[in-house]
C-alpha cells in the first residue's frame, strides 16, 4: 500500500528528474492504473518527461481512449521511436485505435525511422480487429527441416533474447511450416540427429484471419504456450502467445456470461456501477414483451367459460421459457467448445435437442392437461355452472396440445439463436433474457391464438 | 502437394482417429500412428467411441500417451472410463500423469474406489498426491503444477543444463528454473534464455533474477490468475507459510482456471448438471431433467391456481390478462440479473470476509430497489399508453391511470421481492452441496413467476376492495 501511495505522489507532482529516476521501480501495469486517473495536462507532462523506452512499456497497458489525445499532441518522431520499441502486436493494436489520418501520420513517421518495422506494422494494421493476424508477433525461433539438433541449439543461443523458447518451429526452404519441436524433445535428442526426425510432424496452427478467441481456445485445448499463425498455404507469418490468449479468453468468458444474463457479470467490483448496464436491456425487453399484451388483447372472449385457458398461461410461458433456456445453454456451450465445428456434429445435436423438446413438451403438455382438467372440474363458472364432461375433456386436451406446441417452438428458438451469435458480431443483445421474451411471444401466439382460433371456429362453450 | 495435404489433414483429427480404429487392421501401423496424435485429439476421439473400440485404442497407446489422454478428459468422464482398464493399470496411469490431474480424478471418485487406487500407487507419488489433495478447491494449491525444476544457487550453468536433460521427460514446463536455498526457500528464478546467454562456467547465483511476485498456496486462485494477467507473468511461484516453494502456477494452469470457472458459472446459472450434459443422449438427459421440470411446474401450478381468484376481474377487464405476461417477464428479468451477480460473487469467493455477504446483499438490494422503481415508472407509462390505444379495453369504473398504477405497482414490487430472493439464495445455500438445478435460473424463474402472481393477485384484489 505504501508503494502505491509513493507511486501516486510521484506521478501527481514528481519533478521530471524524479520521474525519470524512479519510474522504473514500478511495474508498468501499476503505473498505468494511476496514470489513467491523472488530468489530461499532467498526463501530457509525464509523456514529455519520459523517454521512449519507458513510454513503450507504459503504453502497452493503456486503453486507446487515453492514448489517442496523447499521440495527437506528441511529435511524430517520438511516436515513431515508441512504436519501434513496442512489441509488434501491441504497436499494431495501438495504431488500430487511432483515426485513419493520425494512423497514416504515425506510419509515415515510422518509415523514416525504421523501414522494417514500418513494413511489418503496415501489413498488420490491415488484418481485421480481433484476428490472430492483428495480435501476432515475431517472437519465435524457426529452423530448417534438414538442420541437425546442434544447429537448433546454436539458433537458440543466438536468439537468446527472444522470450519464448518452449518450442521451435520447423520450416522448409520456402518458409512453409512442416512441424514443431518442443524444447524437452531437443534436450533428450542426440546432437547429430536431424530435426525432421525429432519434430512433431503436424504443427497445430491458426489462420491469420481466425479470431483471437479461436487461437486462445486452440492453445488451451492442446496446452501449448505458443501457436504459429499461417496463411492459407501454411506459410509461417508469426506467432500468438498464451499471455495474450489469457486476456482474450477472460474477455470472452465475460461476454459469454453476458449472453446468458444480458449484462456483463463481474466487471465491476461494486454493484452500483453496473446500473446503466442493467437498465438498458431491461428497458428493451420490457418494451418488447408488450407484443404479448397486444396479442392477448386481440382475442378477448365473450364469457367466463371461454376464458378458462388463460388461467394456465403462466405454466405454459414458464415451462416454454425453461425448455428454451435449457437448449440455449447447451448449444452455446457446445459451440464454444467447438463440438459442432463439423456439420455432422451440429446435425446430431440439433436432432437430439429437437427430440428432447418434443418428448419433454409432450410430458409437460400432458401434465398441464391433467392439471387443467382437475382444476376446471372443481371450478364453477359464474354464469353457467360447471362444464359438462365432454367440454371439459376437449378443452383440457386442447390446452395440453397447445402447451406442447408452445414448448417445442420455444425450444427450437433457443436452439438456433446461439448459432446466430457466431454469425453476428457483438451479438450480446441476443441474450438469454431476450430468448425468454421471444419464447413468451411465441408461446402466447401459439397458445392463445391457436386456442381461440379453434374455439371461435367450430365450438362454443 | 505435401503442404496442401497437411492443411486438409489438420481438420477433424478425432474423426480420423476413430476411422483408424474402425478400419485399420495392421498392428504396427496402428501403434506408430496412434501414438503420434495429440492427446487432445485422442481424447475427442475416445469420447465418440464404443466400449470395444475404446479397448482397442487402449491396447495400442503407450502408457504415457494414454495417461495424457485421461488427463485431458473431464474428471467425471475420466473416472468413468478408468473402469475400462484394470485397477492396476489405472493406478499406473494415475501415477504417470501430472499429479494435479490425478488428484482431480481421484477426488471425483467415491472414497472407497480412490483408496483402492491409492494403495497401488508408489509411495513417493502417493505422498505428493495426498499433499495436493489437501488444498481447498478454490486455492492456488489445488490448481498449481507440482512438477518443476529447483536448483541451488551454487549450481553452475553446465550443471543446470544437465539437470534439464535429466528432467526433460518428466517435467513439462522447463522454461523457468527456480533457485532455492537448503530450506527450499525461493531465492530467484533463471529463465532458459538467461541460461542460454550465460557462460557455461558461471554459477546460477550470478545469473538469476529476483522474484518480485509470488503467491501463497492458500491464496484465492482467481486473484492469482488476475495477477498473472495484469503483470503479464508466465509463471507464478506458489510458496507455503514457511516461504518454501510448493509449486508453480503456469499460464496453462491459469487459462484452464478461466475456462473451467466460466463453465461452472454458466452451469450454475443455467441450472444444468455440471459436466458433460452436451454428450448425454436425449433420453438420459430427459430422465435427469424431468424431476426438476416437475418441481418447477409445481410452482407454476400454484400460480395458475391463484389466478382463479381474479376470474371476475378478468372477465370485466381483459387487460388484466393481457398484461400478465408483461408483469411476469419483467420481474423475471430483474431476478435473473441478481442471480447472475450472486453466482459469480460466490464462485469467486470474494465474499469470504466477515460481513461481506451482508454488505453485498444490502448493496444489491438497493440497486434492485432503484431498478424496480425505474421499471415501475416504465410500466406505468406503457400500461397507460396501451389502455389508451383501445378505449374499449377498459370497461366499468377503472380509469386508465388507475389501471396503469396497478400494473406499475405489481411490476416493481414483484421484481423487488423475487430478485432479493434470487440474490440471497446462492449466498446462503452454497455450503450444502446443492445441485445447480435447485437454484439455477430456470428454478428461480418459476419461483419468481409464483411470487409475481401472488403479488399481482393481492394488488388487484386490494385495489378493487378500496374503490
Amino acid at each position: 500500500m505504501d508503494g502505491q501511495r509513493a507511486l501516486r505522489e510521484l506521478l501527481e507532482q514528481g519533478s521530471p528528474k524524479a520521474l525519470q529516476n524512479q519510474i522504473l521501480d514500478y511495474h508498468p501495469a501499476d503505473v498505468a492504473e494511476v496514470f489513467r486517473k491523472l488530468s489530461r495536462e499532467r498526463q501530457f507532462q509525464i509523456v514529455m518527461d519520459l523517454n521512449h523506452h519507458e513510454l513503450a512499456a507504459l503504453f502497452e497497458y493503456l486503453d486507446n481512449a487515453i492514448l489517442r489525445p496523447l499521440i495527437e499532441e506528441m511529435d511524430n518522431d517520438k511516436t515513431a521511436r515508441i512504436l519501434a520499441t513496442m512489441t509488434a502486436d501491441e504497436a499494431s493494436q495501438m495504431l488500430k485505435g487511432l483515426h485513419e489520418r493520425l494512423r497514416q501520420d504515425c506510419l509515415e513517421g515510422l518509415k523514416d525511422y525504421d523501414e522494417k518495422v514500418h513494413q511489418q506494422l503496415s501489413t498488420m494494421v490491415q488484418y481485421p480487429l480481433d484476428s490472430a493476424g492483428a495480435i501476432m508477433k515475431d517472437d519465435y525461433i524457426k529452423i530448417l527441416d534438414q538442420a541437425r539438433v546442434k544447429d537448433a541449439w546454436e539458433a537458440l543461443e543466438e536468439k537468446a533474447q527472444r522470450t519464448n523458447h518452449s518450442r521451435l518451429f520447423v520450416v522448409d526452404d520456402d518458409d512453409f511450416i512442416v512441424g514443431a519441436v518442443r524444447i524437452n524433445r531437443l534436450l533428450l535428442a542426440d546432437e547429430e540427429s536431424r530435426i525432421d526426425d525429432v519434430m512433431f510432424p503436424d504443427a497445430t496452427t491458426v489462420h491469420y484471419a481466425d479470431t483471437t478467441v479461436t487461437a486462445a481456445r486452440t492453445m488451451q485445448k492442446y496446452s501449448i504456450p505458443i501457436l504459429p499463425v499461417v496463411n492459407q498455404n501454411n506459410r509461417l507469418l508469426g506467432v500468438v502467445t498464451l499471455d495474450d490468449a489469457l486476456r482474450d479468453l477472460r474477455e470472452e468468458t465475460r461476454s459469454d456470461y453476458s449472453r446468458l444474463t444480458s449484462f456483463p457479470g463481474l466487471v465491476k467490483r461494486r454493484a452500483f456501477d453496473s446500473v446503466p448496464a442493467r437498465w438498458l436491456p431491461l428497458l428493451w425487453h420490457s418494451v418488447l414483451s408488450l407484443l404479448c399484451v397486444f396479442l392477448i388483447m386481440q382475442v378477448a372472449p365473450e364469457n367466463t367459460a371461454a376464458m378458462l385457458p388463460v388461467f394456465f398461461l403462466p405454466i405454459v410461458l414458464g415451462m416454454a421459457g425453461n425448455t428454451a433456456s435449457n437448449s440455449f445453454t447447451l448449444t452455446l456451450r457446445g459451440i464454444d467448445k467447438r463440438f459442432y465445428s463439423h456439420p455432422s456434429g451440429a446435425r446430431a445435436h440439433l436432432l437430439k435437442e429437437t427430440a428432447f423438446a418434443v418428448t419433454s413438451g409432450l410430458l409437460i403438455g400432458l401434465a398441464v392437461a391433467i392439471f387443467a382438467g382437475v382444476v376446471m372440474r372443481l371450478y364453477t363458472v359464474p354464469e353457467t355452472g360447471s362444464l359438462n364432461v365432454y367440454d371439459l375433456l376437449t378443452l383440457s386436451a386442447l390446452i395440453g396440445a397447445a402447451t406442447w406446441g408452445a414448448v417445442i417452438l420455444s425450444a427450437l428458438a433457443g436452439l438456433f439463436i446461439p448459432f446466430a451469435h457466431k454469425k453476428i458480431r457483438r451479438g450480446a443483445w441476443l441474450s438469454l433474457p431476450f430468448l425468454h421474451v421471444l419464447a413468451d411471444i411465441l408461446s402466447t401466439a401459439v397458445y392463445i391464438a391457436s386456442l381461440y382460433a379453434f374455439l371461435s371456429w367450430g365450438w362454443t362453450l | 502437394m505435401r503442404k496442401r495435404k497437411l492443411t486438409r489433414l489438420s481438420r477433424n483429427k478425432s474423426a480420423e482417429i476413430h476411422g483408424l480404429i474402425k478400419h485399420e487392421r495392421r498392428d504396427n501401423i496402428l501403434r506408430t500412428r496412434l501414438n503420434k496424435y495429440h492427446p487432445y485429439d485422442l481424447k475427442e476421439a475416445l469420447l465418440m467411441m464404443r466400449h470395444a473400440e475404446r479397448a482397442r485404442l487402449y491396447d495400442y497407446l503407450n502408457e504415457k500417451t494414454l495417461a495424457d489422454v485421461f488427463a485431458h478428459l473431464p474428471e467425471r468422464k475420466a473416472r468413468e472410463l478408468l473402469n475400462d482398464v484394470s485397477v492396476a493399470y489405472g493406478a499406473k496411469l494415475l501415477e504417470i500423469m501430472a499429479p494435479d490431474d490425478a488428484v482431480d480424478i481421484l477426488q471425483s471418485m467415491r472414497h472407497k474406489d480412490a483408496i483402492e487406487y491409492m494403495a497401488l500407487i508408489k509411495h513417493d507419488h502417493r505422498n505428493a498426491l495426498r499433499r495436493l489433495s489437501s488444498y481447498k478447491h478454490h486455492t492456488v494449491g489445488s490448481e498449481m503444477t507440482s512438477d518443476f525444476i529447483a536448483l541451488e544457487p551454487d549450481t553452475t550453468v553446465s550443471e543446470a543444463f544437465k539437470a534439464l536433460h535429466e528432467n526433460a521427460e518428466e517435467v513439462e514446463a522447463i522454461d523457468t528454473l527456480f533457485i532455492v536455498d537448503e530450506a527450499n526457500r525461493l531465492e530467484g528464478i533463471v529463465e532458459l534464455k538467461q541460461l542460454l546467454d550465460a557462460s557455461k562456467g558461471s554459477v546460477l547465483r550470478d545469473v538469476m533474477t529476483d522474484v518480485y511476485r509470488f503467491v501463497f498456496t492458500e491464496a484465492n486462485i482467481y486473484d492469482a490468475v488476475e495477477m498473472m494477467d495484469r503483470y503479464n507473468l508466465h509463471v507464478l511461484p506458489a510458496i507455503n507459510k514457511k516461504q518454501s516453494i510448493e509449486g508453480v502456477l503456469t499460464l496453462t494452469d491459469a487459462i484452464d482456471v478461466v475456462e473451467e470457472s466460466a463453465l461452472a458459472d454458466t452451469d450454475r446459472y443455467s441450472g444444468l448438471p455440471t459436466g458433460d450434459a452436451v454428450f448425454e443422449s436425449a433420453s438420459k438427459h430427459l430422465k435427469r431433467r424431468l424431476p426438476w421440470f416437475f418441481v418447477m411446474m409445481a410452482w407454476l401450478f400454484a400460480a395458475s391456481g391463484l389466478l382463479f381468484l381474479l376470474d371476475a376481474h378478468f372477465s370485466d377487464v381483459w387487460l388484466f390478462v393481457a398484461f400478465l405476461p408483461f408483469v411476469l417477464a419483467t420481474s423475471n428479468h430483474l431476478t435473473s440479473q441478481s442471480l447472475a451477480q450472486s453466482i459469480v460473487k460466490v464462485r469467486r469467493h470474494v465474499l469470504r470476509p466477515a460481513g461481506a455477504k451482508m454488505r453485498y446483499f444490502l448493496e444489491e438490494t438497493t440497486v434492485t430497489a432503484l431498478t424496480a422503481v425505474f421499471l415501475g415508472a416504465l410500466a406505468l407509462l406503457l400500461a397507460w399508453g396501451v389502455s389508451n390505444v383501445d378505449p374499449e379495453a377498459l370497461t366499468g369504473s377503472l380509469s386508465s391511470i388507475e389501471f396503469a398504477m396497478i400494473i406499475a405497482a405489481s411490476v416493481a414490487l414483484s421484481g423487488l421481492v423475487a430478485s432479493m430472493l434470487a440474490a440471497a439464495l446462492p449466498l446462503w445455500f452454497r455450503r450444502r452441496k446443492t445441485t445447480p438445478a435447485l437454484f439455477g435460473a430456470p428454478m428461480m424463474h418459476s419461483i419468481s413467476d409464483f411470487i409475481s402472481v401472488v403479488i399481482y393477485v393481492i394488488i388487484v384484489l386490494t385495489f378493487s376492495t378500496i374503490t
